[in-house]
């Protein structure tokens, strides 16, 4: 397996520099490229096509996550780990709906950070859905699609106080707390 | 101060006047009831039914004035009881032989009133009709078209002539009610001016309020920001710079500095979280709900639920508020309330944003003490131009519900 191309769009110029650091001490990660705001951010998507952009949620003159979509755009290979100061899962859950394969943050350990992007080169979303059962993954893509607890059970010939149960634990798992935010979470990550 | 408040203010004063006319006339009625069943004085004598007359006459008006809806409206009104009360007063005067004494003082509470209650034109219509009513009355004596008559036969009861009534008497009206007039009409003026002075301040304090927590507002934000994107971030590139040092530090040496700087990381985002979270800036308000209601439930075990159809971001203001709102009611919830479920709602109706915050508690009086929270919640919502209602069963729980003007609709009812 070749090494996984990495750009790095952050505004901290620190931090910039410490990511670079840190990922060059791995031999399978390089970085090809890094750029501190949203305008310079596009341009560096579309000449260097990286495996895995990290994106920095707040640049001074762009919301990350909006920048998602178009970086899809001009480089669809690339895989967008959005990079925050912030741990809170509402954070993830809004950034994988708007299409980045997930979320760290800055302040996690170095072998965390490193294992973060190598999860998402390798095709997976973070937070990981390993920890769902194979019901629960049945339950979420049915709530992903619109269908209420009373329509999952009698889809899947179950009780309703079951699915229930499954969806708490569904969102207790994923640390989700509204089911809207469980329905875009669902939608974007699991079909 | 124009406005439906201003206009309910006046109209309750004119009805307050009324009342009090009826009061003393009431007072009078009854004694002239006490005079006619203890002497044998008729009771046609003007003296037992004027009083009683100008008693009733306070009914029909009140009930007019009540129903009248517009400042011009509630004007004529007034005008209209000012002119029939000087009519009725003159009838009463000629009865009771006021042209020969000085009757003309029965028309000072019309004059008063009228020149305190009404605009200038008003006014000097009301005291120019009571002294026309006056002098007609005198000047039909006079020249013997009404006769003079006399409540109490008086030995020597003299015919004065026409010029000396017109000198002394007309001279003496027109002159006591030109006085009268003018010294109330000055008063009314500094009265209207001092509510307006008062009117203008209050709306000034309001707006001065508002810019103060607007900065304040902005302050804060400035404040989290400068954490969140200044010192947590520059905390953060020391722990990335300390990585590829871990071979030289040492393995202990590296976890107990690293230790050291997730710590210094954890109680700033702290600081930066109670000062502004960052959620409310970057996500919006539903994301915010959804993470103070997790963060509450952790804290205290209270479960709480956020339920929205909100689509999209409201402006800045309304989202600081709004979740300042949610988290004093989830605190007071908490503290007071010995809840065990509590729910978020929030909803968009035009231009207005309502949140409801429901719990299963203890409820509270309605009419009670409110504690420092809701008070608090009370003035910065009443500051935004939004409104709170509070509805509490005891045992079966409280409902807070704030709703706020919101965006450009607001913005535009708002002018």
């Amino acid at each position: 397996m070749g090494t996984t191309r990495i750009a790095i769009v952050d505004d901290h110029a620190l931090v910039r520099d410490g990511l670079a650091r840190l990922l060059g001490l791995e031999e399978d990660l390089t970085v090809v490229g890094s750029c501190g705001d949203g305008a310079g951010t596009l341009t560096l998507a579309a000449a260097c096509r990286p495996d895995v952009l990290l994106l920095d949620i707040a640049l001074p003159d762009a919301d990350g996550l909006d920048l998602v979509a178009e970086i899809r755009r001009v480089s669809p290979e690339t895989r967008v780990l959005m990079l925050s100061m912030h741990s809170e899962p509402e954070y993830a859950a809004e950034a994988i709906a708007r299409g980045a394969c997930g979320l760290v943050a800055k302040s996690a350990s170095a072998e965390a950070l490193v294992d973060a992007i190598r999860r998402v080169a390798a095709g997976e979303t973070l937070p990981s859905l390993d920890r769902l059962s194979l019901r629960e993954r049945e339950i979420l893509a049915l709530v992903a699609a619109g269908r209420s607890n009373d329509e999952v059970a009698r889809e899947l010939g179950i009780q309703r106080k079951t699915v229930d149960g499954h969806c708490e634990r569904l969102m207790q798992k994923l640390d989700i707390h509204t089911r809207a935010a469980l329905v875009a979470y669902g939608r974007r990550i699991a079909f | 101060m124009d406005g439906a408040a201003g206009f309910a203010e006046r109209k309750a004063g004119v009805i307050r006047t009324i009342l009090v006319r009826r009061l003393t006339l009431g007072v009078f009625s009854a004694v002239a009831l006490v005079v006619l069943f203890t002497s044998r004085l008729s009771y046609r004598n003007p003296l037992f039914y004027s009083p009683i007359v100008w008693f009733l006459l306070t009914f029909p008006f009140k009930a007019l004035i009540e129903r009248m809806k517009r400042e011009r409206a509630l004007q004529w009104a007034h005008t209209g009881f000012f002119l029939a009360e000087a009519v009725l007063i003159t009838i009463l005067v000629h009865f009771m032989g006021g042209s020969t004494w000085i009757g003309n003082i029965f028309y000072l509470f019309t004059v008063l009133y009228a020149n305190f209650f009404l605009p200038r034109v008003y006014g000097a219509v009301v005291t120019g009709w009571v002294v026309a009513c006056y002098a007609t009355l005198v000047l039909l004596e006079s020249v013997g078209i009404l006769p003079h008559r006399s409540l109490f036969a008086v030995a020597g009861d003299s015919y004065q002539s026409l010029s000396y009534n017109v000198a002394t008497i007309l001279a003496g009206t027109v002159a006591l009610y030109s006085v009268v007039a003018f010294t109330v009409r000055t008063f009314a003026a500094i009265d209207a001016r001092k509510n307006r002075m008062l009117a203008e301040r209050e709306l000034e304090l309001a707006r001065m309020s508002k810019r103060l927590l607007g900065a304040q507002d902005e302050e804060r934000r400035r404040i989290a920001r400068g954490l969140h994107d200044g010192l947590i971030q520059s905390l953060a590139a020391i722990k990335l710079h300390l990585a590829p040092a871990k071979a030289r530090l040492g393995e202990d040496d590296y976890r107990e500095v690293t230790g050291i700087v997730d710590e210094a990381i954890r109680q700033t985002r702290t600081l930066a979280y109670s000062i502004r979270p960052p959620l409310l800036d970057d996500l919006g308000l539903v994301p915010s709900l959804d993470r103070l209601a997790a963060s509450v439930g952790e804290e205290s075990g209270l479960a709480v639920r956020v339920e929205s159809d909100l689509d999209g971001r409201l402006d800045r203001e309304a989202e600081g508020l709004l979740y300042h709102v949610a988290r004093e009611a989830l605190e007071n919830v908490v503290r007071h309330a010995k809840a065990r479920r509590a729910t978020i709602r929030i909803s968009a109706e035009g231009a207005w944003v309502r949140l409801a915050i429901e719990d299963d508690g203890i409820g509270i009086s309605p009419d009670g003490p409110r504690g420092l929270g809701l008070r608090g919640i009370e003035e910065r919502v009443t500051i935004a131009g939004g409104a709170v209602s509070l509805a509490s069963t005891p045992e079966r729980g409280t409902i807070v519900t704030v709703e706020v003007p919101c965006g450009d609709d607001a913005d535009r009812d708002r002018r």
